[in-house]
């Protein structure tokens, strides 16, 4: 008995290469009908008889993983009426109506087949920088509009010629139906061209040859790759790095580097089998590495920290690139600041014009930036610091069956957002630091963007509770929505609990640089007891005061003036600390009137930030006064840890009747001030700092476990992303018994509060339906 | 300004007119606007009708033309 | 009126606000470039919108090959030049057409037709009709061709400058030049061409296209309806100057331009080669072509030493950047013709865009 079905499949199921193994499985089976992309997914019609399409449903779903970027998230089958005489099996074209679930696909590294063909003489895709696949290459940055088909992206303008063509109609071919394919002879190219924008060079073998000698002589060139442009120079070439660094304006953030080969990085960073595993795999991010001793990275690259941050090839062009005989590349974004990342060329020309010496252009437009993603490995586990380039778009699911969209706009630092549609967390990529105002119309501008491309319109917003953050004032300046306002160290623990699926309550600890406090105060060092609806502060870091508020997050002496008061009470003369003042701050005036400022509560504010207290204690051992970028003094004091010293500072817990725990470091501060002034190993402070810290948080844990019973703690917060402390404090705390969950789909730092905000205005709006 | 300019047929034989431009009178060809009768507003682009032009549209150019004192140079000058 | 103006105000306004980043428009039009300058609208626009002019002067991208092409017609004794008024200080390497009116017998015209009177006049010269403009002007080139062919008039010929403005705009989006990210489209070229001719634009490179006519009012609704698609991420074709231009366009016009004319490959100041850009007369009117019957070259020609009026065309600098510009080249002694032509950028910006 003839049946027809309509089968509506939901999930990552568009340019993944799906509609062709459809295609091909249907035709296995004998069955007639046809397949098409629209904006809920992939929809297939069957016709034949029950058993066949039986079979065919369950072989899509075992088989799907044979497709290694597709998830099937729901199959819905509704039986139809069947078509008088059909007898073929045909993919339509793509349907704009209908309800929009639909996923655009992340951007994929070119694959291993790819590669090959690449790399082969006899293929008419030789040397084809632009070489890509159903299973590779751009997607995000690539699409205007869904449903993802061809005249969508930005491929529209490129005519696909009588070969590409005929692969794109051929069912057996790896090339069937994958939207963006080109050659030589159809697609895009490449050109060098001068600051100017005059042309250099074009065809292919002469601009990659040209470039490579330009790189070589220690030239910054910049590079127009799949998410944006990069700024590349020689990474073992020291001036040339000091150069880059100078022209691009600020920059004393580590540089990341590209290497044509996992075997070109083991020559400068250790390699794990895990971290090889990350390198090689489609997302291609950039991995922290060990640095090596005694090797030959200029060490303008990446001082202040004691990793590298390596990625491979993973566009055409960049194998192509490596190929002419380059060892390592700084690959570094292309901006001035923190401008969003440069795309398109005449941006490119006109911002670079003094930093680049040469641009490799072409002529496919990036519709939508994207940044590289940065993975470090915590716990045995790869976890991201920046999430961009090959995670985004994809969603993060989470229990919930219906209810109205929601929008939560994230914190202003590293910032990402968050949209909900039903069940789905869609996470945009990594925006920056809102306070550039370029950066916020990015922000702006990218809300509205994928507002469209997922079809959604936000009722609730969710936001950060400080009055002053630009993200919690475009929340506020919505109209005909529901705002909720989620304090800051709550939305990091709740993020927690979203990845994981944990509704709470569990033991929080959060820990980071700044977050706005309930209470007036500046939190930054908290164990609070939490669910997704509520929390409560159990414990903290014993207030101390912060004088100028802005300026303490770059100046360590400020919160280093406030510790060491704290520390020594009124027995504390300036004088006494000259030896370590005036290293730091060597206005003997700036030094009294902070201290004045401390003492008489003028200008200042309270804080448990433990961050700015990493600060203090870098700044205790030398490693300089002021954060040229965030985080930096703490990202120094982590990479001079020894990792032998076992031992920590006294610390006392003040447990006091119906307040909250309190974590008092005056006895550490006073030690470490002692054992430096001592000429102690700044390692071994540095090493029994983090300990001591760990030890410190576990105690209040402890101590929160005892009254709840609770046996789960998460961890979150910009001072998770040390890698030392983080690995100690995971294993201190399995250690003493306890459950431990981390991030692991979103960084601990503030790129992940989107996350929680969104998870817990999820949880509230569900519990009061 | 503008250099393609509405003007009323106030005289036509065959494809040639006697158009009328804010009182001012000049020749005008209608080759290219074959149903072009007396009376219809044309726009006129170097001395053919090109288009027929609504009432109000051709008004609101001659007023704005009225603005603009070298009336009489702007038929020299050659435009799309 | 007024608040229309307004309410599209508040559109540009609040889209460049929402939108994330800068908008760059190019109008292709020199009425438009006039019409721009004239009402004082790019003074009220939002700094995240740019309104670049782009070669929509058919004298200003007409290659300097031509100009030296002209004069050298000029020279001869056995022609008149029949020419509309612009073309005729478009300086050449050893002047205009203006300065060397003394040797030669140059004729302003109004029309196509008067030149072609002037060949009836003159049976002893041969007139040469310097036929340039886009679509809007090359009906009636067309046209005259035509009667002389009927009537068997032998010393008329036409130097076809002609020009398609649809390739111009795709070279400008083609390659590596990604900056413009909307058309306001040319109001006269559409009564010729229709609204839809613009949709390959739309389609293949995704920009935004709004045809307009020239008051204040239409830019300004041109300008609120692009940053409205913009700002929604969508790339529409719409036509708001319906008072003149339809969507088929003038059918009879085109009709005559494709009996008479076919596209071939030509050379724009400032953009270059581009494909099937310049219409040149078909064979069964070859002996109306002035460059077969004089054998004058087609190659381009080499601008003028300083000349940057190319790149002005192109969008890609604004005149004050030229260093010729208000120095050495003014509307009376002008060197470009940008500064020549009434719709050239150079004069627009010359004659009301100058600032302290």
């Amino acid at each position: 008995m003839v049946k027809r079905e309509r089968i509506e499949i939901a999930g990552q199921v568009q340019g993944v290469g799906f509609r062709p193994a459809v295609y091909r499985l249907a035709c296995e089976l004998g069955l007639a009908g046809t397949v098409y992309n629209d904006t809920t997914g992939v929809t297939v019609e069957l016709q034949g008889s029950k058993a066949r399409i039986d079979e065919f449903v369950h072989r899509l779903q075992a088989g799907a993983d044979k497709l290694p970027l597709a998830r099937i998230r729901s199959c819905i089958r509704i039986d139809i009426e069947p078509v008088e005489g059909q007898e073929a099996f045909t993919i339509g074209r793509s349907d704009p109506a209908g309800t929009a679930l639909s996923q655009v696909t992340v951007d994929i590294a070119t694959c291993r087949d790819c590669l090959a063909e690449l790399g082969d003489p006899n293929d008419f895709r030789y040397r084809y920088p632009f070489i890509n696949c159903t299973n590779c290459g751009p997607r995000y940055s690539i699409v205007r509009v869904i449903p993802y088909d061809r005249p969508n992206t930005t491929m529209a303008v490129f005519p696909m010629c009588q070969r590409c063509a005929s692969q794109y109609a051929d069912v057996a071919d790896r090339r069937f139906h994958a939207q963006p394919v080109a050659c030589p002879a159809c697609g895009p190219s490449i050109q060098l061209v001068d600051p100017a924008g005059a042309v250099l060079q074009t065809g292919t073998d002469l601009v990659l040859s040209e470039a490579a000698r330009l790189l070589r002589e220690g030239r910054i060139l910049a590079i127009k790759g799949v998410g944006g442009f990069h700024l590349a120079v020689d990474a073992l070439n020291d001036e040339a790095v000091r150069r880059l660094r100078q022209r691009k304006r600020r920059d004393h953030k580590p540089f990341a580097m590209m290497a044509g080969s996992v075997d070109a990085i083991r020559k400068y960073a250790v390699v794990d089998d895990l971290a090889r595993q990350i390198l090689t795999s489609p997302l291609a991010p950039i991995v922290l590495l060990p640095k090596k001793q005694g090797m030959r990275i200029a060490p303008s690259v990446a001082d202040g920290v004691n990793t590298f941050g390596f990625m491979l090839c993973y566009a055409p062009l960049h194998v192509l690139l490596f190929a002419e005989g380059l060892d390592v590349l700084v690959m570094t974004s292309a901006n001035l600041s923190d401008e969003p990342l440069i795309c398109k060329n005449n941006v490119a020309l006109q911002r670079l014009g003094e930093v680049a010496d040469a641009f490799i252009m072409h002529d496919r437009q990036i519709h939508r930036q994207v940044d590289d993603s940065i993975i470090h490995l915590i716990d045995g586990e790869p976890v991201p610091l920046r999430r961009a380039r090959g995670y985004v778009p994809a969603p993060i699911l989470i229990e919930r069956s219906a209810g109205p969209d929601i929008l939560a706009a994230g914190a202003d630092l590293k910032n990402t957002f968050c949209l909900v549609k039903q069940n789905q967390l869609i996470l945009s990529e990594h925006i920056g630091d809102l306070e550039d105002a370029e950066v916020y119309r990015h922000y702006v501008g990218s809300i509205q963007h994928l507002r469209r491309l997922f079809e959604v319109e936000p009722e609730v917003v969710a936001c950060d509770l400080h009055p002053g953050y630009l993200s919690t004032r475009y929340a506020r300046s919505l109209s005909g929505v529901r705002v909720i306002p989620v304090q800051h160290h709550w939305a990091h623990i709740a993020s927690v609990l979203g990845e994981h699926g944990h509704a709470g309550p569990v033991i929080g600890i959060v820990c980071d640089g700044t977050g706005y406090g309930p209470d007036g105060a500046i939190w930054g060092c908290e164990c609070l007891i939490a669910s997704l609806t509520q929390f409560k502060r159990f414990g903290h870091l014993d207030y101390y005061p912060l004088a100028g508020a802005d300026r303490a997050s770059k100046e360590a002496i400020r919160p280093l003036l406030s510790l060491l008061r704290q520390a020594h009470g009124d027995d504390l003369r300036a004088s006494d600390f000259a030896w370590l003042l005036e290293r730091i701050e060597p206005d003997g005036t700036k030094l009294n009137t902070l201290l004045e400022q401390i003492d008489k509560r003028v200008n200042t504010v309270n804080t448990s930030s433990l961050g700015r207290v990493f600060d203090a204690v870098a700044a205790i051992l030398s490693l300089g006064g002021y954060n040229h970028f965030d985080a930096q003094l703490p990202m120094a004091l982590e990479s001079i840890v020894d990792p032998r010293v076992d031992a920590d500072y006294p610390f006392d817990l003040i447990e006091r009747e119906g307040e909250p725990v309190k974590i008092d470091p005056r006895a550490m501060i006073r030690q470490i001030a002692e054992e430096t002034q001592q000429g102690s190993d700044a390692g071994r402070v540095s090493a029994k700092f983090h300990n001591t810290v760990a030890e410190a948080l576990l105690a209040v844990a402890q101590a929160a476990r005892r009254k709840t019973d609770l046996e789960v703690v998460a961890f979150s917060g910009g001072v998770f992303c040390n890698r030392y402390l983080a690995n100690r404090l995971i294993a201190r705390f399995k250690q003493a018994g306890f459950a431990v969950l981390c991030n692991r789909d979103v960084p601990a730092n503030d790129g992940g509060i989107a996350l929680g905000q969104a998870a817990i205005a999820a949880r509230i709006l569900d519990e009061s339906s | 300004m503008c250099l393609a300019i509405p003007a009323r047929i106030v005289e036509l034989e065959n494809d040639r007119a006697m158009v009328d431009a804010m009182g001012n009178r000049f020749k005008a060809k209608t080759t290219l606007l074959p149903g072009a009768k007396l009376g219809d507003v044309v726009l006129v682009h170097a001395g053919f009708a090109i288009a027929r032009v609504d009432e109000e549209e051709a008004r609101k150019t001659w007023e704005l033309f009225a603005e603009i004192e070298d009336f009489e140079k702007t038929q020299n000058r050659i435009s799309g | 009126m007024l608040d229309r103006i307004a309410k599209a105000q508040q559109q540009i306004d609040h889209a460049c606000r929402t939108l994330g980043r800068p908008i760059t428009v190019m109008e292709v039009c020199g009425t438009h470039t006039v019409a721009i300058f004239r009402s004082g609208i790019r003074s009220t626009l939002p700094e995240g919108l740019k309104l670049l002019s782009g070669p929509g002067c058919p004298v200003c991208v007409t290659d300097q090959g031509y100009i030296d092409a002209v004069l050298e017609l000029a020279q001869r004794d056995d022609c008149i030049i029949a020419t509309y008024g612009d073309m005729i200080r478009v300086p050449g390497k050893d002047g205009s057409l203006e300065t060397c009116a003394a040797k030669a017998d140059v004729r302003v015209v109004l029309s196509s037709e008067d030149a072609l009177q002037l060949a009836r006049d003159n049976a002893d010269k041969t007139v040469v009709f310097i036929a340039v403009g886009f679509e809007t002007t090359a009906p009636a080139s067309a046209v005259v061709v035509k009667e002389a062919a009927r009537e068997g008039i032998k010393n008329f010929c036409i130097l076809s400058g002609h020009k398609l403005i649809l390739p111009a705009m795709r070279a400008l989006l083609g390659g590596m030049n990604d900056r413009v990210d909307a058309f306001l489209c040319p109001g006269h070229v559409s009564v010729i061409i229709g609204a839809s001719a613009f949709a390959e634009i739309v389609s293949d490179f995704g920009r935004p296209c709004v045809v307009a006519g020239f008051e204040p009012l239409q830019i300004i609704e041109a300008l609120a309806e692009i940053c409205r698609q913009l700002s929604n991420e969508k790339a529409e074709l719409k036509s708001i100057y319906n008072a003149v231009v339809t969507e088929q366009g003038n059918v009879a016009a085109q009709r005559i331009i494709a009996e008479c004319f076919e596209a071939a490959d030509g050379y724009w100041r400032g953009l270059g080669k581009i494909e099937k850009s310049t219409l040149v007369l078909k064979e069964q009117y070859r002996r109306f072509d002035a460059f077969a019957r004089f054998g004058l070259s087609d190659e381009p020609g080499e601008d003028l030493s300083g000349c940057r009026c190319g790149e002005v065309l192109c969008g890609l600098i604004e005149p004050p950047q030229c260093a010729l510009f208000a120095t050495r080249c003014t509307p009376a002694k002008p060197i470009g013709p940008c500064m020549v032509s009434s719709e050239g950028t150079c004069a627009a910006w010359y004659k009301y865009g100058r600032r302290s």
